[in-house]
């Protein structure tokens, strides 16, 4: 384990609420994670905890086994080896790009010639050659974003963290810089975590997801288990916006009863016939079939490009409070429906996914 | 219009200012309109006129002015001004940024206390600085009683350099430690942060990342140093250091031809232009930008562990020095004065003299300075341009020329005013005009611009939206403007002396008078009564300040 926090409580002073609750975390060597959320919910506090910018009310920090934040205990951040990328960069103006980069080598002791080789390969390693004596206030934003990350990198550390890093570039360079950044963490070797709030990138750049939502998290694991299997109603509607509906275990094996009706469901809970739960299906996982067993009508739809997002009133079973139900969907652009179309629908049982409520 | 209407128009005048996105200021004309041009113009003149005045005497003399240049006492008394300013300006940046640090970034018992203490010194008027320093250490001084009376005959000697450095170096420091403390606060904390993660100590990121951007503020607050120790001539006079403001006063009283002391006063001036020029340029280069955007975040304050009371015992040292002796100087001579049953304490006509000149002298101000200030914030161009120049140019007089080139011109055209209050007025605004131009500028660059489009459309004509829109919007200002106007002229000493009516007495004159006769308790009262004044003033310049800071804060978020 690099990275290890445990009870984390953290209020800031005159806020009500706190802005991290509860958190347990730890960190393997070499992983690569995003910590999702959105705006508010404590993420780049997460980070500054880690790197020493902030302590903790409670809990208890250990880097790479040693305890470095707990009670009595409290280790400066130039003493945690852990790099930070910051969300506004926090290149020094007064430095040239080589500078900036050779800054966090000044403490260490090695050869000017290591220096040399180590700052000459980084620069490199980032794409920057031929820039180390521009000011950082003549670069574009990617350039800016290298540098930091150079920065960053170059001290070898346990860690890096980048808070936020492609937010202020614009759509094209945003993908650009997403697969380069994360090449080149990849290259250097080194642990790395990312945040943002946008589920996109999380899902693509990292190997492990780690969502939050207000100062807690809310569900840990790989994209695809994150994606394809929220355990929260909060995971399932923040990550690829799913219908939400309540129902109830059926008798029959595997069926879920719902205001859309019986629907069969996945097999992975262990969930007894009767008990109310929460269940996610996604809009592009339900598919328009003739032969379907949900009917509805076209209440509205959204062109946005690669498909059009449509809002399906589903009339609910009769014992049902609600006569009606919405559900979202996708259809492609090329199916040319109108406002009040008739549907009927059909969902896989592998993408009714049970939410433990 | 009754108030109410009136708030109501303003209201929608401000909602629509807001949805009109853009500016279409292009409808203001671009010429500026030919009312305001003939007040601007005399105005801007009638500052201009004194000192050109003194030019075209000098130029007329039969006396070779390069002999008068290369005077001996010239020479020294350049040196003895490079000197002290030199050194002034170096002792305070000494004290001031370690000050600076210490109270913004370092937890150190009584942080909270001395950040407030230490500027405070701010309101002791240079007069009273002196009034203090001799009467407590200068022979019959109090702390030369107490070694008196502890059998210890001895008296530091005071005079001179020596004396004048620590004096103006106590004075002053507050300027570097104001400019450098807002700059540390305001200064991007990630890159301190970035410096932190990267390895460096807080004291290496001190010197590494926080010290180089502060040379902006330090030299900010330097160049205003140096030019408050070269223009000042209460402290240096009663130090009795030859630098250009006491030996100007000295010529003018002594000598019957004045014109040696006229040179002396141009070449004052043109040392002060130049500081002033250098602090424009320094103002310019200032625009360290900050890479990209962010929350701003406050800095985790370091905790120094066992040399905490190192930063207590350094901030009361200078305290000690700078505000509690000056401070119970004054309450000294106050109880003395008090037991021995001295009855005048003060002279009431003084103060009155003060007061109503000075209330005068604010409300002429700021109205000379309010087309002044419309012209040069609502229209950019060479003229308006050169106009804030000149009117800015008055932060180089220093009040000893002013004074001197309106003897002088009093003397040959204006016989008439020579030695009135109304000339005495018009020293003041000369010298005021700068502060309550800037106030008003501020005031008047804050205000939406949208709010005048929007009164446009509605349809309110130039003049109304002056008069319904801008004035009233710009009452704050024009308060304040007043306010420190008025606080100000009731510190001025050199003007009031040269130029006062026969006989005139203000507070600043009988402090004067009262410590160069040794007669200390007679001062006390009205330094207190100054220091109470110079108090508000520095309230003023600190409440408008936040203001400006909180409203800047509305318009970023
Ligand atoms: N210095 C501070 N003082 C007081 N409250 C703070 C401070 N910093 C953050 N907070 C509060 O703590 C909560 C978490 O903030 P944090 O910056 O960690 O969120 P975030 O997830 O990084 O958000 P974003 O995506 O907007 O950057 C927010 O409610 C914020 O208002
Ligand atoms: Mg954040």
């Amino acid at each position: 384990m690099i990275i290890n926090l445990k009870n984390i409580l953290k209020t800031y002073p005159e806020c009500e609420s706190p802005a991290l609750n509860n958190i347990n975390l730890s960190i393997k060597s070499g992983e690569i994670i995003t910590l999702l959320g959105p705006s508010g919910c404590g993420k780049t506090t997460l980070l500054r905890l880690i790197a020493g910018l902030e302590k903790p009310d409670q809990g208890e920090i250990y880097i790479k086994n040693n305890q470095v934040t707990g009670n009595q205990i409290w280790v400066p951040p130039e003493k945690r080896e852990v790099g930070m990328v910051f969300q506004d960069f926090a290149l020094f103006p007064h430095l040239n790009v080589q500078q900036n980069i050779a800054f966090a080598l000044q403490n260490m002791k090695i050869s000017e010639e290591q220096k040399k080789n180590k700052i000459n390969s980084i620069i490199k390693l980032v794409g920057l050659s031929g820039l180390s004596s521009q000011n950082p206030a003549d670069l574009s934003g990617g350039q800016q974003q290298r540098v930091a990350l150079a920065r960053a990198l170059i001290q070898d550390p346990l860690l890096v963290m980048l808070d936020e890093p492609f937010n202020n570039l614009d759509m094209n360079l945003r993908s650009k810089m997403q697969k380069e950044i994360t090449n080149i963490i990849h290259k250097s070797g080194t642990t790395a975590v990312f945040v943002t709030h946008n589920q996109k990138e999380a899902l693509s750049i990292s190997n492990k997801v780690i969502v939050m939502d207000k100062g807690q998290i809310e569900q840990k694991g790989t994209p695809r288990q994150i994606y394809e299997k929220p355990k929260t109603k909060f995971v399932a509607s923040f990550v690829g916006q799913s219908n939400i509906l309540s129902g109830t275990i059926g008798k029959e094996k595997n069926t879920v009863i719902t205001p859309l009706g019986r629907l069969s469901c996945r097999t992975d809970h262990n969930k007894k016939p009767g008990t109310r739960v929460d269940l996610s299906i996604k809009p592009e996982d339900i598919k328009i079939n003739s032969s379907g067993s949900i009917q509805g009508t076209i209440l509205s739809q959204k062109y946005k490009g690669q498909y059009v997002e449509a809002v399906i009133s589903i009339k609910t079973s009769s014992n049902t409070k609600s006569p009606n139900k919405n559900l979202n969907i996708y259809l492609t652009p090329d199916d040319s429906y109108k406002k009040g179309d008739k549907l009927s629908l059909s969902i896989p049982p592998k993408n009714v996914n049970i939410i433990s409520s | 219009m009754s108030e109410n209407t009136f708030s109501l128009n303003l209201k929608t005048v401000n909602q629509i200012a807001q949805k009109t996105g853009h500016s279409i200021k292009n409808m203001w004309p671009s010429r500026i309109p030919l009312i305001l041009i003939p007040p601007v113009l005399i105005i801007t003149l009638s500052l201009a006129v004194p000192l050109i005045y003194l030019v075209i005497r000098l130029l007329q003399t039969d006396a070779s002015i390069w002999n008068l240049l290369l005077r001996q006492q010239t020479l020294q008394a350049l040196l003895n001004t490079l000197l002290l300013s030199g050194a002034v300006t170096i002792s305070s940046i000494i004290i001031a940024v370690p000050l600076a640090w210490l109270t913004v970034r370092i937890d150190f018992p009584g942080r909270k206390l001395f950040s407030i203490l230490t500027i405070v010194p701010l309101v002791i008027p240079s007069l009273i600085g002196g009034f203090t320093f001799i009467s407590a250490f200068g022979r019959g001084g109090f702390i030369h009683q107490l070694l008196q009376w502890l059998n210890i005959n001895f008296v530091p000697d005071i005079y001179g350099f020596g004396g004048a450095w620590i004096l103006l170096t106590l004075l002053c420091y507050p300027y570097v430690l104001l400019t450098v403390r807002s700059a540390l606060m305001n200064m991007d904390q990630s890159q301190i942060e970035a410096a932190r993660t990267m390895g460096l100590n807080p004291l290496k990121t001190f010197f590494k990342v926080t010290l180089p951007k502060l040379k902006p503020a330090v030299t900010a607050g330097g160049l205003l140093i140096a030019l408050y120790t070269i223009s000042d001539f209460a402290a240096v006079s009663l130090l009795q250091y030859n630098t250009f403001t006491r030996l100007i006063y000295i010529e003018y009283q002594t000598s019957f031809n004045r014109i040696y002391a006229a040179v002396l006063a141009l070449l004052l001036v043109m040392m002060s232009l130049i500081i002033v020029s250098l602090e424009m340029k320094n103002q310019n280069n200032n625009h360290y930008y900050s890479v990209g955007a962010g929350t701003k975040r406050h800095l985790m304050k370091i905790t120094p562990g066992k040399w905490k009371w190192l930063g207590t015992g350094f901030c009361s040292l200078v305290v000690l020095f700078s505000l509690i002796l000056p401070a119970g100087t004054i309450i000294y001579w106050i109880f003395r004065g008090l037991r021995q049953g001295e009855e005048l304490i003060i002279r009431p006509e003084a103060a009155f003299n003060s007061f109503y000149v000075s209330f005068l002298a604010a409300i002429l101000t700021v109205s000379s300075a309010l087309p002044i200030a419309l012209v040069s914030t609502h229209y950019k161009s060479k003229f308006s341009g050169f106009i804030q120049n000149i009117a800015y140019a008055g932060y180089a007089l220093p009040g000893i020329v002013v004074a001197l080139s309106l003897v002088f011109f009093g003397a040959n055209y204006g016989r008439l005013f020579y030695q009135t209050l109304p000339l005495l007025l018009f020293a003041y605004v000369i010298l005021f005009l700068p502060q309550a131009l800037g106030t008003l500028r501020s005031s008047l660059l804050q205000l939406n611009p949208h709010i005048e489009d929007a009164g446009l459309i509605i349809g309110f004509s130039r003049m109304q939206i002056l008069h319904k829109i801008i004035l009233p919007l710009l009452k704050p200002g024009i308060l304040s403007g007043a306010a420190l106007v008025f606080l100000t002229s009731m510190k001025e000493l050199p003007a009031t002396m040269l130029l006062g009516p026969i006989g005139f007495r203000s507070l600043t004159t009988e402090i004067w008078n009262a410590t160069i006769e040794a007669f200390y308790t007679r001062a006390a009262v009205p330094a207190l009564i100054l220091i109470i004044i110079s108090s508000f003033s520095l309230a003023i310049i600190f409440k408008r300040k936040e203001d400006t800071e909180q409203k800047c804060q509305l318009q970023e978020s």
